[in-house]
């Protein structure tokens, strides 16, 4: 008879043993492919909360601008340049920097001005989606202002207020005129939370007196790439310009992504140390309860290779139908927590670390790597736990296999 | 005759319990150690969180967390220190004055955060005096020294014995500076602390800023178990109370961090709840196998006259036979590793690089067991329970048997 079909109908003559072998793989390998997709969104989180909030991958600057954030240091000629890194498949955003005073009938605070592309910001970071109150900019308003939590605190403004803003302009003269709040931010970061003021770049140029040039572009990209390479990318297309990654920018966030990141790799050891003993099992115990039925197969006529042909396959047969069923179950489960998340928010809303805030909802990410993995695990897994077993079987003496228990 | 009978079951087929007993020594294993490294790595930042800051338990002024300033300040702090470390689960308590000041010299000034401390009772008790790589902070407690970080150093250009400014505002308000001499160099790995941090005698500040011999800003108090932190803070809040101050734990103090170990603590949890699922679904494998295989046997015992609820108690019996044996030999196998981890620890380093801090606050890249026996008491109990209830299903299955079906099938 043929292998396969032998195998196959060895796997249904035990229909109750089988099943238990298959139910634990499935079971090990949909906890693996949840548990692996977790880890992702709970490794990439960090990071992506800093990077796509505020900071971008990567910014561009005047050399000198970060010392100082002077006014006058900007980026000439941007132009061109952000059509040349638009080019390049990269999506950017550009801002312009300056610091004046805010005041609203008794209270005052010193704000960090910054003029932005209202649509452009939109479709590189996720800023203009966070908002408490009201709304983001709009392109054509030229004279509303967004602000950031804790200064609308300071001010005691609400949104529809109309604040005072005063400033130092470009050509020296004294800026001051009155803005409309538009939209309160969620918590964002230390310095946006405190002390950010957002207006369309025109509102900036003409309060300012700042005809030309931005301060910063932010770049950032989709799917993975590497950030170094990436980097070095945009250094070629604006050659005399400071880059950088938000890595270097913010070291702490970096050092923070790192911890979580590097902490995580002994519970993750731990965790395929588990999933490893339970297949391992599972394959062990489907093989060495049968050495006696091998031993009559033998004894009857059987060869050797014959026996562990037949062996193998059923572990095929079991460890595929145990990937499909494993691998739905997982999926489904996983699917279902990147949509709504596991929700760590009774523990603590929302919490800065770093400067940085962040949501305590944990969105699990599916990628095919967190699927495929497992999967890739689970048949290595289930073939190390066959092959002994089946080679033991194969070469057992009949008799001896007859009496084996 | 049960027992009998269900030791000898289990020894004489060696193998199937030997690979229910590997199941249940790794479950064991691996739960063990996974308590023991998490708790270990959250005590290790609380800890170093206690050296960094205020102590595990902090008394302070009442509204002081609202209007950190050097004029509000409990009195009376020798008394409270006496009281206090009579307690068994006390470490040490220690008095401090801490505030806002400018640190200058010829060359530049900056913004520090100061520690005073009395240099007689600070050992090990901040983590800047445990990484002082020049110098020593052995004074008088009323020496115009500072012990200044290797950042700040740097940035006013200052070596040892050179002087530095420093000004502040005393208890009424008033601007006043003195000149203290550099006695010593710390070097932690956190910026926060070696770029704003320095520590100065205690006596020294406190006649700066004008308060008295029993005046002091906090009391830092650590102790032996940051668990106990809570209970510690809530029985030393009389005491405070009495003296107009309030006691607070770690987590009030910095709920940054607070909140932070939450998090991880949570997804910890979650990783636990996983790998016990696994261990159990492992276990309840094997030992589901081993009935199923055995119907023929027990069919025979069966047509022999075993009544089901008896077939049924012995294959409970076998459970709690793997279950007691498992168990024994997981805490043989896992002893030395966990031992081991204790006191050795897993080093992270080659993977963070040397030192890193999170919030300011100096992080160990070696992560170390923590040992809290009633937690590791907790998981083991765990396991047992785990494998007697995945011994119930198979256990019912056993005593359903039907004798005539059960001895033809093969």
């Amino acid at each position: 008879m043929n292998t396969w079909r032998m195998a196959w109908r060895n796997i249904w003559r035990a229909k109750r043993r089988s099943l238990v072998t298959m139910a634990a793989t499935a079971f090990a390998l949909g906890t693996m492919i949840f548990f692996a997709g977790w880890t992702t969104g709970f490794s990439t989180q960090i990071r992506d909360s800093a990077v796509l909030m505020t900071m971008g991958h990567i910014q561009i600057h005047h050399p000198e601008f970060r010392d100082s954030y002077s006014i006058y240091k900007f980026i000439p000629d941007f132009e061109s340049k952000i059509k040349a890194l638009k080019e390049a498949q990269f999506k950017i955003s550009y801002r312009l920097y300056a610091n004046g005073l805010a005041a609203f009938e008794k209270s005052s605070a010193g704000v960090q001005i910054c003029g932005v592309d209202a649509d452009l910001e939109k479709q590189t970071i996720q800023l203009p989606n966070h908002l408490l109150k009201g709304n983001w900019l709009d392109r054509t308003d030229k004279d509303g202002v967004v602000l950031g939590r804790y200064l609308s605190e300071t001010l005691n403004v609400k949104t529809g207020d109309t604040i005072v803003l005063v400033s130092q302009a470009a050509d020296g003269s004294m800026a001051n005129n009155l803005y409309a709040v538009r939209g309160i931010l969620k918590n964002v970061s230390e310095d946006i939370d405190r002390a950010g003021l957002f207006m369309n770049t025109d509102t900036f140029r003409e309060f300012m007196s700042f005809p030309d040039g931005v301060h910063e572009i932010i770049v950032s990209y989709e799917g993975d790439r590497d950030l170094n390479a990436a980097a070095k990318q945009v250094a070629d297309i604006v050659p005399d310009m400071e880059v950088k990654t938000w890595r270097q920018i913010s070291p702490e966030l970096s050092d923070l992504s790192n911890y979580t990141e590097t902490m995580l790799i002994p519970f993750l050891v731990i965790f395929y140390t588990a999933v490893a003993i339970l297949i391992l099992n599972a394959m062990l115990m489907a093989v060495y309860e049968r050495i006696r039925e091998f031993g009559i197969m033998k004894a009857i006529g059987m060869q050797p290779l014959r026996v562990f042909s037949v062996l193998a396959a059923e572990s095929l047969f079991m460890t595929t139908i145990g990937t499909i069923i494993g691998a739905a179950f997982g999926l489904a489960v996983a699917l279902h927590f990147q949509k709504v998340g596991i929700d760590f928010t009774r523990f603590s809303d929302s919490i800065t670390l770093s400067g940085v805030a962040f949501e305590n909802i944990w969105k699990v990410k599916v990628t095919v790597q967190s699927v495929v993995t497992p999967i890739l695990m689970l048949f290595v897994m289930s073939a190390v736990a066959t092959i002994y077993p089946a080679i033991k079987a194969s070469v057992l003496s009949p008799v001896r296999a007859m009496r084996h228990l | 005759m049960i027992w009998k009978m269900a030791w000898r079951n289990l020894w004489r087929s060696k193998r199937r319990t030997i690979i229910t007993l590997v199941s249940i020594v790794f479950g064991i294993f691996l739960a063990v150690i996974h308590t023991g490294l998490s708790d270990g790595s959250y005590s290790k930042l609380i800890d170093m969180a206690a050296l960094m800051g205020a102590g595990h338990v902090t008394i302070e002024p009442i509204g002081y967390r609202k209007q950190q300033n050097i004029e509000i300040f409990i009195t009376g702090v020798s008394r409270m220190i006496a009281a206090i470390k009579t307690r068994p689960d006390v470490l040490h308590a220690s008095a401090r004055i801490v505030g806002q000041a400018m640190a200058a010299t010829a060359e530049d000034s900056s913004g520090v955060g100061f520690v005073g401390i009395d240099p007689f009772d600070a050992k090990g008790q901040l983590v800047m005096l445990n990484h002082i790589i020049e110098g020593s902070f052995d004074a008088p407690s009323n020496a115009s020294v500072v012990v200044i970080g290797a950042g700040l150093a740097k940035k006013l250009g200052v070596k040892l014995k050179s002087k530095v400014v420093i000004t502040t505002t005393d208890k009424s308000g008033e601007v006043v500076s003195g000149l203290f001499r550099v006695c010593a160099i710390f070097k932690t790995g956190s910026d926060a602390a070696d770029k704003y941090s320095i520590v100065v005698p205690i006596d020294s500040i406190r006649k700066l800023v004008g308060y008295g011999p029993e005046d002091a800003s906090q009391i830092a108090v650590l102790v032996h178990d940051q668990r106990k932190a809570k209970r510690v803070a809530g029985e030393l809040s009389a005491l405070a109370e009495k003296h107009g101050g309030v006691s607070l734990p770690w987590f009030d103090v910095i709920p940054t961090l607070a909140a932070f170990i939450k998090i991880k603590s949570t997804s910890n949890y979650f990783i636990q709840i996983l790998v016990f699922l696994l261990i159990a679904a492992g276990i309840f494998n094997t030992l589901l196998m081993s009935v199923l295989e055995r119907f023929r046997e027990f069919g025979i015992m069966m047509a022999m006259g075993m009544t089901p609820y008896r077939l049924w108690k012995l294959i409970l019996a076998e459970a709690s036979f793997l279950a007691v044996v498992g168990i024994l030999s997981g805490i043989v196998f896992t002893a030395p590793v966990f031992c081991y981890l204790h006191t050795h620890g897993l080093d992270m380093r080659g993977l963070v690089g040397q030192k890193m801090s999170l919030y300011g606050i100096m992080f160990d890249p070696v992560i170390r067991t923590a040992l809290f026996i009633d937690r590791e008491l907790i998981v083991i109990c765990g396991v047992f329970v785990l494998v007697l209830i995945t011994g119930l299903y198979p256990a019912i299955i056993a005593s359903k048997t039907r004798p005539v079906d059960a001895i033809k099938t093969l």
